[in-house]
């Protein structure tokens, strides 16, 4: 979420509250005997609207699911999930009274610090990915359509191969493997575009280009160590495959660095996605389990 | 079960099938609506079909004639009874020729008995003596005198029945468009008092139903009918809590009648009805290569006649089979056509039967002008075939401003306020012999468009005799002048090269995601589909880019929404709020899909093959659409294009 002027409102409002709590910790530590603690009443208030904040956060999960329901915009629940869920920890730290306590209070107050720190920087990350993403990839597409592409481009650097040097490629099963990724075999190409054998210099040398360095780039484009992934060192191999070969080729040597070029991008995006994403596999669940313990704490702190 | 590829590509001549017989040009003009045609139109007929540009086909009782959906290029005409006995008369006479000619040419085959006769034919096929095959099969069709009695016996019974249904028409004009089941319902009422009027109107149903020769029907996946809900308990139970107020809004908003490519409109409640001998069906699909509108099936054992196109345009241009067309359409679908219009919706029975009567039909050829922009306003229209286009002279060149089809009407807004016509309406004519390279088929051809025009003098008496009329029709003229206000607006907006190429412009809800803002959680995409009972999103997220925007595909709500034009059944049309509605008669032509230059519309398999289109979440309770309801940051907008981009864009 982009965190602009339109957070205004909930900045001042969770600032003013916080430091209208601060103000009254203050005077009930200094007024109450023995300091202040979780079990006197006013600890108790802040631990229930801590609880109650908490909650709030919570709930953004489940009006995700009920789309029909007009009852605030998710954006509005987003930007309170964002705000009250980090004035949630000034009030558990005044419930708690700055102490961890036993073993469930000391798991639920480094649950409570992981969750606001990693929502913190999950805030932080969705505010500036998505522009680095709209810069660097120019050719998006949505993420689960992701290697369904990777096998399209596969499937496309297989032709213009075969275009440029009349016959298949002898890559061993890559025919197969692009039909039983896609169900679509690579096309022969019409005979008026095909530059039969022999006909230019360097098909030897772009068949095995294609055979050493671009086919196993594009079957895992996302190990790290080929020369083609990164821009640079495309744009280099490139240039240095071009020198020695025939005019007529350096067409398809073009659309070669096309393809892997929108590989790259490609992968580019998948590793965003994943950085822009990643942090809610901690979030959320350590979300839930703060929620059941805070229960569970509930329950024993009145019952006990 | 593999699909024939073949089968759905027009072809150049019928094949003929057990039971059907070609139909020469002698014996053809025997026919009622095709007598009076002039040697010259016998070539033209032929076309590059010969003989086989038009077949008779016979059609046991529950044979399917044509099934709602299929690729359609031919047209039907139902034989009537007297059109059969002059059929079998000029049968007749060929094959008393032909054994006149046997006796001197081959005396031994003369005697044969017609079975046989039929055998040596066949067994001389590959000789070059054709004539003698004519011969032998001319005496061989000669029809049976049984059958021809009984046809005559069922003519007589049919004469009868019209006899009826004159001193109907004279007792009281509104009982000629009562059906059979009506007029049974009537005699049952006026038995006591009026025994006469009783035994006529009984005699008259029992006449239609012996003219009724086929059923026509559509199926209909009705809302609430659809593919099992997707998604989450949680959403499937707020997804069930909420479909109720949607199906209300759907019921209120549904339409009567639904048109398809017949003589008749079906009742969208129960979606069947009745084709008589004598008329014709399938006619837009002969023309423009539309999937056939409904299904068709033989209601007894009948005669029909199939043409390809060469063949429907001769008749078209006949005046004798023009007439008739004409005065099906007026007796059957016209009082439909007008109680469909939100003018005459409410309208007395005696005003409809006023306007049945004293309208003119009228006939326009492709691109042809119906009236001009400036001109004086001297009668409105309800388009009865086709599509009008209504255009507005622009810097440049034309605006549209809509698409009007079968239904509709065009040209009150004159003679609402009393002023010179506001735009221009031409009969729409596609660009010829353009190919879609999606799906490999033609695309639609322009027709001719009909028309019924009431004139000035009608509508002026309709607005004394029915003050409620009046007030309707001011209350549409304001809303009218408010659109137009509105439209000039945003038409006054700048844009630049780029705008226009991605056809951003004609949002008027255009969708817009801010790729900034977008973290591509998906949740636009997962709240459309739980909108929807279908469980199919209405919106991709992929498309252009313009500047930091992602223009998805998704329906824009175009100023000039093309994907309207050739519905073969009139399915998609504008919703109250403008948004586009593909209503649950869709046939899954694909036509719209095609149309649509943003790929807006999809075929899905939603109860049967269906396009689907965003509807703007129209049925919600504040409008806003899910997609952005449910963006968590803000990134999805719709907003009205001209507004945004003049705000947004440096105008160079």
């Amino acid at each position: 979420m982009r965190l602009d002027r339109t957070h205004m409102g909930w900045m001042l409002g969770s600032v003013f509250y916080t430091a209208a709590a601060t103000v009254v910790y203050v005077v009930y530590s200094i007024t109450t005997p023995g300091g202040p603690k979780g079990d006197t009443w006013v600890g108790l208030a802040y631990g229930l609207i801590g609880f109650f904040l908490i909650l709030f956060a919570g709930l953004l999960g489940a009006r995700k699911k009920i789309v029909l329901a007009r009852v605030g915009s998710l954006s509005w629940w987003m930007r309170g999930h964002l705000w009250l869920g980090m004035l949630s920890l000034p009030m558990i730290l005044f419930h708690a009274a700055f102490a961890f306590g036993g073993p469930l209070t000391t798991v639920l107050m480094t649950l409570l610090f992981i969750i606001v720190i990693s929502g913190i920087a999950g805030a932080l990350l969705q505010h500036a990915i998505p522009g680095v993403m709209t810069a660097q990839v120019t050719e998006e597409t949505t993420v689960e359509q992701i290697d369904r592409m990777f096998a399209n481009l596969r499937r496309e650097a297989f032709e213009v191969v075969w275009t440029a040097c009349g016959d298949a490629p002898e890559a061993d099963g890559e025919r197969d493997a692009i039909k039983e990724l896609i169900g679509d075999a690579p096309k022969k190409p019409k005979p008026a575009n095909v530059i039969k054998f022999g006909e230019a210099e360097g098909q030897d040398q772009l068949q095995r280009f294609y055979r050493n360095t671009i086919l196993p780039y594009l079957r895992k484009p996302r190990v790290i160590g080929s020369a083609l992934a990164s821009s640079t060192g495309a744009t280099l191999t490139f240039d240095t495959v071009v020198v020695g070969l025939d005019p007529k080729l350096h067409e398809a040597v073009s659309c070669l660095a096309e393809i892997c070029d929108e590989t790259r991008q490609k992968v580019r995006q998948m590793h965003l996605h994943n950085i822009l994403h990643g942090w809610l596999l901690l979030h959320i669940p350590l979300s839930m389990a703060l929620m059941v313990l805070m229960v569970v704490h509930a329950v024993m702190a009145l019952y006990y | 079960m593999a699909k024939d590829v073949a089968a759905d590509q027009p072809r150049e001549k019928l094949d003929i099938r057990p039971g059907d017989a070609e139909m020469p040009f002698a014996q053809l003009t025997r026919i009622g609506v095709f007598a009076g045609l002039s040697k010259k139109a016998e070539s033209k007929l032929k076309g590059k079909g010969g003989d086989r540009a038009v077949v008779l086909r016979r059609f046991r009782k529950g044979d399917i004639i044509c099934r709602q959906g299929d690729p359609g290029w031919t047209a039907f005409y139902i034989l009537r009874t007297d059109d059969l006995l002059n059929l079998c008369a000029a049968k007749f006479e060929a094959a008393t020729a032909a054994d006149e000619s046997l006796v001197t040419a081959a005396p031994e085959l003369a005697a044969l008995d017609p079975l046989v006769k039929r055998e040596r034919a066949e067994e001389l096929e590959q000789s070059s003596d054709a004539e003698l095959i004519c011969q032998l099969q001319a005496s061989a069709d000669r029809p049976d005198p049984a059958e021809v009695e009984a046809l005559r016996d069922k003519m007589l019974a049919e004469q009868a029945a019209a006899s009826a249904d004159v001193k109907l028409g004279e007792i009281d004009p509104s009982f000629v468009g009562l059906g059979a089941d009506a007029k049974r319902a009537r005699a049952n009422d006026v038995e006591a008092e009026k025994p006469e009027l009783a035994d006529l109107l009984r005699r008259s149903a029992d006449g239609m139903d012996h003219r009724a020769k086929a059923l026509v029907s559509l199926t209909i996946h009705r809302k609430g009918e659809e593919a099992p809900p997707s998604g989450g308990t949680v959403a499937r139970l707020m997804r069930g809590f909420f479909r109720s107020r949607k199906a209300r809004v759907a019921k209120s908003t549904g339409p009567r009648f639904i048109p398809i490519d017949g003589p008749v409109d079906l009742n969208y409640e129960d979606p069947i009805a009745r084709l008589y001998e004598g008329e014709l069906f399938g006619e837009m699909s002969c023309i423009n290569y539309f999937p056939r509108s409904a299904t068709v099936r033989a209601a007894q054992d009948c005669y029909m006649i199939e043409m390809l196109r060469n063949v429907l345009e001769t008749l078209l241009d006949n005046e004798t089979f023009k007439a008739e067309m004409d005065r099906v359409y007026r007796e059957r679908v016209l009082a439909n056509h007008l109680r469909s219009i939100p003018l005459f919706a409410d309208a007395p029975d005696d005003v409809l039967e006023k306007l049945r009567t004293q309208v003119d039909l009228v006939t326009k050829q492709p691109g042809e002008v119906i009236f001009d922009e400036g001109e004086p306003s001297d009668s409105v229209y309800v388009i009865r075939i086709g599509t009008v286009k209504v255009y507005r002279k622009a810097a440049g060149g034309e605006r549209v401003l809509a698409y009007r089809s079968r239904g509709e009407m065009i040209g009150e807004m004159g003679l609402i306020d009393g002023e010179p016509r506001n735009a221009t309406c031409a009969a729409y004519e596609h660009p010829r012999g353009e190919k879609k390279a999606r799906s490999g088929t033609p695309a639609a051809y322009s027709a001719r468009i009909e028309l019924v025009r009431i004139g000035v003098d009608l509508f002026k008496e309709i607005c004394r005799d029915y003050p409620q009329f009046k007030q309707q029709v001011e209350s549409v003229a304001r809303e009218r002048a408010d659109e137009d206000t509105l439209r000039d607006e945003k038409i006054t907006a700048h844009y630049s090269g780029r705008v226009d190429a991605l056809g951003l412009m004609q949002g008027q809800k255009l969708m817009l995601i801010d790729l900034e803002r977008c973290t591509r959680c998906d949740e636009c995409v997962r709240a459309c589909v739980d909108t929807h009972d279908d469980g199919v999103t209405r919106l991709l997220r992929e498309g252009p880019r313009f500047g930091k925007f992602l223009i998805p595909a998704t329906c824009r709500q175009c100023l000039d929404p093309v994907c309207m034009i050739g519905c073969p059944v009139g399915s998609i049309h504008k919703g109250a709020t403008g948004d586009i509605v593909i209503e649950d008669w869709c046939i899954g032509c694909s036509i719209c899909a095609q149309q649509c230059p943003y790929e807006a519309i999809t075929m899905q398999d939603v109860a049967g093959k269906k396009a689907v289109v965003c509807d703007q979440c129209s049925s919600t309770n504040d409008g806003v659409p899910s997609c952005v309801y449910a963006c968590p940051h803000d990134a999805a907008i719709r907003t009205d294009a001209a507004t945004f981009f003049s705000e947004h864009l440096t105008v160079k």
